[in-house]
């Protein structure tokens, strides 16, 4: 694809609750905090066609196209558009996608994209949806909660607990280890309060002092919701070789709620030259995939399969891949039928430890694999990212400052 | 006419409905129209200041006559949804007109029965009344549309009425009255009514009130995880069986974001929809046409006036308390006869707390100390004496059966008829042992009888009409629908449950997945799988009921294949089923039953298919229905269909067996000689 990745920023990941640092931040000041900071480092964003940003619950401040919103807020000029979409979790990639796509097609030069969700201020359901609660889906595909599908993972290939906590446990370690050694430190951008004090400059999700004996401890939480709401027998009407629905997902590993936003600009090749701009990165090619909306969460596989073959790659060419951690079960599942190394997979941690903004995650897995590749000196990245409906979003990238 | 409207002095209107064809008030075409002529009236009439309806009979509203329902023109629902639209019209200008209206129910209160009650601003209930309250539709293959899907969540919120509409579940006044479904109980009903309507000259109906509606929408953060989760505490049940179900919800789902005129519409959109569906014919015809014929013993091979006082029951273990205590809660004398004191006094407390329980629910007003007054408690044979019918229930050994046959017929009077309650034994064998075996008859019923609405009557080779007749009239007494069945090892119900058990085991020891097994069973429609089924009635009677057919058949005997999964599970493992603490399942001291693990010895790589295996469990009973057709132990559609559903709840959505094998037609053969050639002669339909 003839779109390259200049830069790609991206807020701290706050706890997703009330008490969370990015808590008293609204969704929109997140977005303009990035814009206005990358129009700092990269002037020529000003010049870009359009901005495209994922988001989940887009209602309430997040509705009605916080894209534009935030433009105006950070004060863009006029000629820059803005336009809201949802993919559910990929939204953050899928806007990338839809934004490298206009480039490569030559219907534009610059482009900005990314996600926001401020998962504390706009709770999870906000926004009603017939494909949770409209019988004639939900009834029939057996629409399900996404912990009892990773639950149903689990117990459809016979996941024990200890191997999904230990996914949990180096989630936490190797976010720990990367904030440490300022793995970040170049695309995290500190969120300031109105005075201008530093409210959050961290992941502040990450325990460092996470044990397997803890996580082994906590309760299940999806146990109560699938035998009161009935989800756990309704999903295995379509998997009867299941007796039952074991339940393993934990607090512990699952994604963390939370606040954050990602933000990327790409240009195409000629705007490159003519304003001399230094790409980080090009975006290869992207891939969809969907399955079974039930099971829901193991189409990544399907995506990445997809998207290697199409350009030419084998996993084994792959260097680094970023696989949301949307839940254990899902790395699990991935680690074992992609048949990779768990040690490419996730390098610095992921949403486990450091938190899952629903609308942004795309986005900001996407800046930490072209950081990753960078400073490690290698070529190819690969992100994937489950999501709701059963669909899944992959892209690959390829290190431009590889020496 | 079917009712009568009076405008009294002080201005209040009361419509009393008194149908004048039927012994209860059902809604006809009649009846509705008339009832529409007088809300017309109310809301026309300036001198009308405001409506109080009631019963001129013992109850309010039986429902909507069904035969109605079930004589549509199927080409043409939307002449369905018209006649709904002018029950609406009518309605609807009722709630809309601000003159109190005010509905007084006093007993059974039932589908569009209580449909006309929603209407009203005010629901009194008549202090003492019985009877149930309550949607029976969903049972039916249908739903409320008649308006009660749009007006129950509007009036009782969400949950409630789920339970009431999905659950098909029946309330007594009590309990209406605690949902608020019914909204004040007297016992003066008429001076209340007047009373309210006069104190609140002005009022607005409920359903009216937008603003609350707006709380019932799917998209209002109250009920947005009701609905979430509804559809799948709906499938967990129906597993996709009931269209019904599904229409009912969708139903609820669009019309709760509707205002009330135009959610009617949507209602009988999708009501006509369904009740258009030739399935949906078939449960009716067969759950309410059939079944009332049978109820009212259409089927009785002679007309007999015969009223029963006082009837004997031999044997006072559990089958033998429940057939005693449902006689007694029908008004009859009993004698209940055991060898051993002991079992009598358990005996009698199982029947007192049978009673307590009737009691505490609202079903029945007899106190339990009248209630034992009727009960003779003997071991002496001597008090069946002035019994008209005796029925043994003791263990199902021949030995034991003969013996106590053998005592009862030197006790009784000549004339008393003798009845087996046998779900296995021939009947003409049993015959043998008392003397004039024309009076000899089986009585199957189904445990737990008070629960069970099904009797089998087995005809012996000897049986007369007259004592068919008398044993139908007292399974009418006892509010139990009866079939007629011919005499042959395990008559008609148990034959082919045992088919399906059968189709169960062969499939674990051919190497399918228990949990694949079990899973079909449900997903086919049956209640339960078939290792639950096999381990509720015990794993070792299935072996000894075996081993007897096997020396019973000689020569004639067809290898059931599940010898050696039984030999295995009881003489190898002593694994005899729930009784034991352990069958096909564990059945831990808390929570739920599990597979038993050791299952696994019998699982093989084969290519697990579940719609394989949900075909076999079907097709095996479907053919064990034609073998018994076939072999005239029963032929007629009513009673195969209805005894199929009532006796071991075959697969309701399909109207029953007989109503399945036509609706495939030519399939059905087809289906068959292929699982045969795959399966097995057994799956071979023989002419």
């Amino acid at each position: 694809m003839d779109c390259y990745i200049i830069d790609a920023i991206r807020t701290p990941r706050g706890r997703g609750k009330q008490g969370g640092s990015l808590h008293t931040t609204t969704s929109v000041d997140m977005l303009k905090q990035l814009l206005l900071y990358i129009k700092s480092r990269q002037p020529h964003v000003t010049s870009a066609s359009d901005c495209i940003i994922g988001c989940v619950m887009p209602v309430g401040e997040q509705g009605a196209n916080i894209a534009k919103a935030a433009l105006l807020a950070a004060e863009y000029p006029y000629a820059v558009c803005g336009m809201q979409i949802n993919r559910f979790c990929s939204s953050g990639l899928d806007a990338i996608a839809l934004a490298a796509s206009k480039i490569a097609s030559g219907q534009s030069q610059l482009m900005l994209a990314g996600g926001v969700e401020s998962m504390s201020r706009v709770p999870m359901l906000s926004d009603g949806g017939a494909i949770m609660v409209d019988p004639q889906i939900t009834y029939s595909e057996q629409i399900v909660p996404q912990g009892i599908s990773a639950d149903l993972i689990a117990s459809l290939n016979n996941y024990n607990i200890n191997s999904l906590n230990q996914i949990a446990l180096t989630s936490h370690q190797r976010a720990a280890q990367a904030t440490q050694t300022g793995a970040f430190k170049h695309s995290i951008i500190p969120i300031t309060n109105a005075l201008g004090q530093v409210l959050l400059n961290h992941d502040e999700n990450i325990r460092p002092d996470t044990t397997l004996d803890g996580l082994n401890q906590l309760k299940p939480s999806f146990k109560a919701i699938g035998q009161m709401g009935g989800f756990a027998q309704s999903c295995l009407q379509k998997y009867p070789e299941l007796e039952e629905l074991s339940y393993y997902h934990t607090a512990g590993n699952s994604s963390a709620l939370a606040d954050g936003a990602g933000l990327v600009f790409l240009a195409s090749k000629q705007a490159c030259q003519t304003l001399n701009l230094a790409p980080k990165a090009r975006i290869l090619g992207y891939q969809t995939a969907a399955l079974d909306p039930t099971i829901m969460l193991t189409a990544p596989k399907d995506a990445c399969q997809a998207l290697l073959k199409r350009l030419n790659l084998s996993i084994d060419d792959i260097d680094v891949i970023e696989l949301n951690e949307a839940f254990a079960s899902v790395v699990l599942y991935f680690i074992e039928h992609m048949n990779v190394d768990p040690n490419r997979i996730n390098i610095h941690g992921g949403a486990i430890a450091m938190g899952h903004p629903l609308g942004a995650t795309g986005a900001i897995i996407l800046g930490t694999a072209v950081d990753l590749l960078i400073e490690r000196n290698q070529r190819y990245g690969l992100v994937s990212l489950c999501t709701a409906g059963g669909m899944s979003m992959a892209m690959v990238i390829e290190n431009m400052e590889r020496k | 006419m079917h009712s009568q409207f009076n405008i009294e002095n002080d201005g209040i209107a009361i419509l009393t409905l008194n149908h004048q064809s039927h012994p209860v008030n059902v809604l006809d075409e009649d009846l509705i129209n008339e009832t529409l002529e007088h809300f017309n009236h109310v809301v026309s009439n300036p001198g009308i200041k405001g409506l109080i309806i009631h019963s001129g009979k013992s109850s309010f509203i039986a429902g909507v006559d069904l035969s109605l329902l079930g004589s549509i023109d199927l080409e043409h629902p939307e002449k369905f949804k018209s006649l709904l639209l002018k029950v609406h019209t009518g309605m609807v200008a009722l709630e809309e007109c601000p003159k109190p209206v005010v509905c007084i129910i006093n007993g059974t209160t039932l589908g569009g029965g209580l449909e006309l009650a929603l209407c009203a601003n005010r629901i009194i209930g008549v202090e003492g009344a019985t009877g149930s309250i309550g949607f029976p539709e969903i049972k039916l293959g249908m739903f409320p549309g008649m308006g009660g899907s749009v007006r129950t969540p509007r009036l009782i919120g969400l949950q409630n009425a789920l339970e009431l509409i999905f659950k098909g579940k029946m309330l007594n006044l009590q309990q209406a009255y605690e949902i608020g479904l019914v909204h004040e109980i007297s016992n003066d009903p008429m001076t209340s009514a007047k009373k309210w309507i006069l104190n609140n000259p002005s009022v607005s109906h409920p359903c009216l009130d937008e603003a609350k509606r707006r709380t019932l929408s799917p998209y209002h953060p109250k009920s947005n995880m009701i609905f979430a989760a509804a559809s799948h505490l709906i499938r967990q049940d129906t597993w996709k069986n009931y269209p019904n179900a599904q229409a009912a919800l969708q139903t609820i789902y669009e019309t709760t974001q509707l205002d009330l005129r135009p959610a009617l519409n949507i209602e009988a959109n999708y009501f006509s929809k369904i009740l258009h569906l030739p399935s949906t014919q078939e449960i009716i015809k067969t759950l309410f046409i059939d079944k009332k014929r049978l109820d009212q013993l259409a089927h009785s091979p002679m007309n007999l006036d015969k009223h029963f006082i006082k009837i004997g029951v031999v044997g006072a273990g559990f089958m033998g308390s429940e057939i005693a205590y449902s006689a007694l809660s029908s008004g009859l004398k009993v004698a209940l006869i055991d060898n051993q004191p002991a079992q009598l006094e358990r005996a009698k407390t199982m029947i007192s707390d049978l009673n307590e329980k009737a009691l505490k629910h609202g079903k029945t007003n007899t106190k339990t100390t009248d209630f034992l007054n009727s009960l003779t408690l003997s071991d002496n044979y001597d008090a069946l004496s002035d019994c008209e019918l005796v029925i043994e229930a003791v263990f199902e050994n021949r030995s034991v059966k003969k013996a106590v046959l053998g005592q009862i017929a030197l006790h009784v009077s000549h004339h008393c008829i003798i009845a087996s309650n046998t779900s296995t034994l021939p009947i003409t064998s049993l015959a043998e042992y008392v003397n004039n075996p024309q009076r000899f008859i089986g009585i199957h019923f189904f445990s737990p009888v008070h629960k069970m609405q099904l009797v089998e009557m087995i005809w012996g080779e000897k049986t007369n009409d007259h004592t068919m007749a008398s044993a139908l009239l007292l399974a009418k007494l006892l509010r139990k629908t009866p079939i007629c069945v011919g005499d042959g090892r395990g008559f008609y119900t148990t034959r082919v449950v045992i088919s399906y058990l059968s189709e169960g085991m062969r499939m674990l020891d051919e190497g399918f997945s228990p949990a694949l097994i079990e899973h079909a069973g449900k997903a086919i429609g049956m209640p339960v799988g078939p290792l639950s089924l096999a381990d509720e009635i015990a794993l070792d009677l299935a072996l000894n009921i075996r081993e007897q057919t096997i020396q019973d058949e000689g020569s004639n005997w067809h290898d059931d294949g599940i010898g050696s999964v039984l030999k295995w599970m009881v003489t190898t493992h002593k694994r005899l089923g729930r009784k034991s603490q352990g069958g096909f399942y564990d059945y831990p001291a808390q929570g739920a039953k599990k597979l038993w693990p050791e299952l696994s010895h019998f699982k093989k790589p084969i290519h697990q298919d579940f719609n394989e295996i949900k075909e076999r469990l079907l097709f095996r009973q479907l053919v064990e229905v034609q073998h018994i057709i076939n072999a005239g132990i029963l032929t007629d559609p009513a009673q195969i269909n209805v005894g199929a559903i009532l006796g071991f709840g075959f697969c309701p959505w399909s109207g029953g067996p007989h109503a399945l094998i036509k609706s495939l037609g030519k399939n059905f053969i087809e289906k068959t000689n292929q699982l045969a050639t795959k399966h097995g002669d057994r799956f071979k339909v023989i002419k």
